[in-house]
């Protein structure tokens, strides 16, 4: 698929170290603060989604270059003895901060100034360390870590797809995205049977990630309808996020659980997204009791992330509580 | 047919055929599926159901069993996830949470190709169909030769034959085929040894192409890893999910203990009184507890995992 591409005009995602997230357009021309310098992603026009890059010991230029981690330096030390204890501890570390680095900030800027790339600082940071030597490889690889993210950022361009996107935006400002996490949004999409010639009817206060999703999976074949309670719609500008052809945006208002039941087709699926357990608690005693759908459950989704590296696995120290709940069902046809 | 079928807009929703697979909803956790067969009858504990009058019906519809036993089912159109939670084990399978997140992180959308090994029970191979349908394709590949005929057959019958190829081979030590070097957009393992086929994973992905693999242990999921980036892939994340799921009760909740303490005395009493006065056991029925009597004790719902 040529969507792989990055074209002109394109949004996209910008992450930092697999982590920090903006979001950008590419045009030629315009600027993007990459560290403390301003670039233009105009070079990445042409290359492909998932491209690396960092910037060139100028400060100025883009450099299609995966910076060097510890994987590259061939298979980690096996540090442990038959006891199970390592060669090296930190006994004698005693955590004066700076103090153990001889390097300060007005030789690193020195450095700079002389064109010294990223990694040549790196590289400079960990000579002067005092503490580096006696450091355990473990330690070591996570000093260098640290310093690399700060002095070599290493930046991708992701394609914005529903999944990316709902990740993006649930770290930046969940409160746009009514805390809707992106295992949630998956569940929803599954739950509520979504995909090509369906016809699908959203209502959402997500800004248009739950609309840009549905429209994705189905990719233009289908309708979205996308209703909305109140006199006004609310903003769905996420949308013009995701790459679509203009002729897949749809919208017509609607009014919510009772006023859209009824247009549901019989046994089709349903899948009701809140951030708090109670609203979906009532409605699925409601849709108990008027017996007009099967099937029905409540549920939360749990997610928990791990980090995976040699001697080194355990799971993210930080994960959110909650995610949000859904309510699912499949709608029957009532005995009169 | 377990995918949305084209229609038009406005078009009255479709109907039962004979042949059909539909799941029939007996009640909360007892749902099976059954090819409509329209000269047979259908044994179910709610009773005897002749299929014949289940056709011209609606899905969705109320069907009742034959004679005085005055049963009923729900006749429901099959989805994805309702063939999961029917289907006949050949192995183990994938569940909701899991599949939902494979759908979601291989950022799958009609027109993508996957490859998925091994097919096993063809859980999962239905949701993959359904999001790279139309103009997609999932080739599907297992080692044992019985389970991809029952796979192949299944598909065909749920109207999957055009979008699923299912191939006898074993991928963990053969790799996929080379016809399909530089043909994925997204590829799915659930293999022992999943790091055994990242060489060839990353032959057949195109660029940005998204590689997920499923083990139960962590030991699999670091070999994967360390084979990954070995590979050159980037962006690795290893994650877990599951569903909780909560059941719903309705409960009155005291909230002011001095007027229901009252209100328990007064209801003592008044039993006493009539308990004198018919000279009899009490008469009354139990009340049925949180709908009946009103009071101080509001409505509520008490949701527990």
């Amino acid at each position: 698929m040529g969507s792989c591409v990055i074209r002109e005009g394109d949004n996209a995602i910008l992450e930092f170290n697999n982590s920090f997230k903006t979001f950008v357009s590419i045009k030629r021309g315009s600027k993007v603060k990459i560290g403390k310098a301003l670039c233009s992603l105009e070079p990445l026009i042409g290359q492909y989604y998932g491209i690396q890059f960092a910037l060139a010991a100028d400060g100025q230029t883009l450099e299609f270059k995966r910076p060097k981690t510890e994987r590259d330096d061939g298979a980690p030390k096996d540090e442990w003895d038959a006891n199970g204890t390592m060669d090296k501890n930190n006994s004698e570390l005693l955590d004066r901060g700076d103090a153990h680095q001889n390097l300060k900030p007005e030789d690193i800027e020195a450095m700079r100034a002389a064109g010294m790339g990223g990694e040549a600082i790196v590289e400079a940071l960990l000579a002067n360390s005092e503490t580096y030597e006696s450091k355990t490889h473990f330690a070591q690889a996570k000093y260098r870590k640290r310093k690399a993210e700060k002095y070599m950022a290493q930046a991708t361009l992701v394609r914005p797809t529903a999944r990316a996107l709902a990740d993006a935006y649930f770290a930046r400002s969940p409160q746009k995205i009514q805390n809707l996490r992106a295992d949630s949004l998956a569940l929803l999409l599954s739950l509520a049977n979504i995909g090509a010639h369906a016809g699908v009817l959203v209502v959402e206060t997500c800004s248009g990630l739950v609309t840009g999703a549905v429209a994705e999976r189905l990719g233009g074949s289908g309708l979205v309808v996308s209703g909305f309670t109140g006199l006004k719609p609310p903003s769905l500008d996420i949308v013009r996020q995701f790459n679509f052809p203009a002729s897949s945006k749809a919208g017509m208002p609607l009014a919510l659980l009772r006023k859209v039941l009824p247009l549901l087709a019989p046994s089709g699926a349903f899948a009701i997204f809140a951030n708090c357990l109670q609203p979906l608690a009532e409605c699925m005693l409601a849709l108990q009791v008027s017996k007009e759908a099967v099937a029905l459950q409540l549920q939360e989704s749990w997610w928990r992330e791990h980090q995976v590296l040699p001697g080194r696995t355990h799971p993210e120290m930080m994960v959110s509580a909650t995610g949000g709940y859904i309510l699912t069902g499949y709608k029957v046809i009532r005995q009169a | 047919m377990v995918l949305h079928k084209k229609q038009d807009l406005g078009a009255p929703p479709p109907c039962i055929v004979d042949g059909d697979l539909v799941i029939v909803y007996e009640q909360f956790d007892a749902m099976k599926a059954v090819y409509v067969d329209a000269k047979q009858n259908i044994q179910s504990r709610f009773g005897c159901f002749p299929m014949k009058e289940w056709v011209g019906k609606p899905f969705g519809s109320r069907v009742c069993a034959k004679g005085k036993s005055q049963g009923w089912v729900h006749i429901l159109a099959p989805t994805p996830e309702l063939w999961t939670q029917v289907l006949k084990h050949r192995t183990q399978i994938l569940y909701a949470a899991d599949i939902a997140m494979i759908c979601s992180f291989l950022e799958l959308r009609p027109g993508c190709t996957v490859l998925e090994s091994g097919t096993g029970s063809g859980s999962l191979t239905h949701s993959l169909a359904r999001a790279v349908a139309p103009g997609g394709h999932v080739h599907t590949f297992d080692f044992h030769q019985k389970r991809t005929e029952e796979a192949a057959s299944e598909f065909a019958r749920h109207g999957l034959g055009e979008l699923v190829t299912v191939q006898h081979r074993n991928i963990e030590a053969l790799g996929f085929p080379e016809e399909l070097h530089g043909a994925a957009d997204a590829l799915f393992l659930d293999l022992p040894g999943p790091w055994n086929v990242v060489a060839s994973a990353a032959a057949c992905l195109r660029p940005d192409g998204v590689f997920c693999s499923f083990s139960p242990c962590i030991e699999q999921v670091q070999r994967t890893c360390a084979a990954l980036a070995a590979a050159g892939f980037t962006a690795p994340r290893t994650m877990e999910c599951l569903l909780r799921s909560y059941e719903v009760h309705s409960q009155r909740i005291t909230c002011d203990l001095d007027k229901a303490d009252a209100a328990a005395a007064a209801a003592t009493e008044s039993k006493k009184r009539k308990r004198e006065g018919s000279g009899g056991p009490a008469a009354e029925g139990r009340q049925k507890g949180g709908y009946s009597s009103a009071g101080d004790g509001r409505e509520a719902f008490i949701a527990a995992s």
